[in-house]
C-alpha cells in the first residue's frame, strides 16, 4: 500500500481531525457502501487527464497538481480497483495543486484528498436533508 | 442592460455567480457541484489573498459577463456559473460569511467573501470544509446552475 504519510479522518459534523492509521484508511475506505457509477476505470482514466493539466490549466491562474500528488492519485486508483474497493463518484483537480476523490450517498458525501503538503485527509459530512438523484 | 450598478447595495435576494471548473460539475448524482468549487486559491498566479470572487447577476448585461477574464476561449468553456443568494451565504452559521463589494475594472459586480481568503485557509483548512460542503449543496439545486459546461448546446 502506497500510504505511508499522515493520515486523517476528519468527521467534522462533530468532532476534530485525528490521526488514522494505514489500515483504518483502507477499512474506511471499504466501508463506504456505494459505489461510483462509472467505476474505477472511468476514474483512472480522469486521473490520467488531470496529470496532463499545466499551469493555469482552469484559465484563473491555477498551478499544475503537484507531480507526487499526481503518481499517489494513480497508485491509489490502482490500488482501489484491484481490492476491489468502492469506486468514487468524482476525482478532481484542486486550485491549490491538489487531487481528492468523492462519494456520494444518500446520507453522506466522503472525500479522499491527496495535497501538495504531502498529507492524505479522508472526510465525511453528514447531509440527511440531501435530495439525491441521477443527472444523467 | 444591467439591473443594478455595482455601488448599489446587495439585497438578501441578490443572485451571486460563482465559476466552476468543468470537472467540479461531473457526476451522475447531487450535490452536483463538488465543495472545492469554493476552495480559496493559496497558490498560483491569482491567490484568493481578499477572498474567493463571486459576480452579482444584476449587475452582469449578460450571464457570461461573468467569465470575461478568461481570455482562453477553450477554458472559458468548461467553466460554469452557479449562483447563490446572499442570504443562503450569510446563515450559513459554522464561520459568519459575509459579503464585500470590491470593484474590479474588467468585470461589473465583482464582491468577495473575506472569510474565504488564502491566509486563513492555509493556516487551518478543516475549519472550512464543513462551510465549503454547505456552499456545494445551495449551490447543487438545478435552479442555481446558470451555465453548465457539460451541456453542449452551450
Amino acid at each position: 500500500m502506497f500510504v505511508d504519510n499522515r493520515y486523517r479522518n476528519s468527521a467534522i459534523a462533530t468532532t476534530a481531525p485525528t490521526p488514522m492509521s494505514r489500515g483504518s484508511r483502507a477499512t474506511a475506505l471499504h466501508e463506504l457502501a456505494f459505489a461510483g457509477s462509472g467505476g474505477w476505470d472511468k476514474i483512472i482514466d480522469d486521473v490520467l487527464a488531470i496529470s496532463e493539466y499545466k499551469d493555469d490549466w482552469d484559465g484563473e491562474g491555477s498551478l499544475a497538481p503537484d507531480p507526487q500528488v499526481v503518481v499517489a492519485a494513480i497508485k491509489f486508483a490502482i490500488s482501489s480497483k484491484n481490492e476491489k474497493s468502492p469506486s468514487p463518484d468524482r476525482v478532481i483537480a484542486g486550485v491549490n495543486q491538489s487531487i481528492s476523490f468523492e462519494w456520494f450517498d444518500g446520507a453522506s458525501y466522503t472525500e479522499f484528498e491527496l495535497s501538495r503538503t504531502g498529507e492524505q485527509f479522508i472526510r465525511t459530512f453528514n447531509a440527511p436533508n440531501l435530495q439525491f438523484c441521477d443527472v444523467q | 442592460m444591467a439591473k443594478k450598478r455595482e455601488t448599489d447595495p446587495i439585497a438578501d435576494d441578490e443572485l451571486l455567480l460563482r465559476r466552476v471548473w468543468i470537472d467540479k460539475f461531473r457526476t451522475a448524482k447531487v450535490p452536483y457541484i463538488s465543495p472545492s468549487a469554493f476552495e480559496p486559491r493559496i497558490t498560483g498566479k491569482f491567490p484568493d489573498t481578499d477572498g474567493i470572487s463571486l459576480y452579482r447577476l444584476d449587475c452582469l448585461t449578460q450571464i457570461e459577463d461573468a467569465l470575461r477574464t478568461i481570455q482562453d476561449e477553450a477554458k472559458k468553456r468548461k467553466t460554469g456559473l452557479v449562483g447563490l443568494e446572499l442570504i443562503e451565504i450569510k446563515v450559513l452559521i459554522e464561520m459568519k460569511l459575509t459579503v464585500r463589494i470590491s470593484p474590479n475594472e474588467e468585470i461589473l459586480g465583482h464582491v468577495v467573501v473575506p472569510e474565504l481568503n488564502c491566509t486563513d485557509y492555509e493556516k487551518d483548512r478543516e475549519r472550512f470544509k464543513k462551510t465549503l460542503f454547505a456552499l456545494a449543496v445551495k449551490a447543487s439545486s438545478p435552479q442555481r446552475i446558470f451555465r453548465d459546461p457539460n451541456d453542449e448546446t452551450i
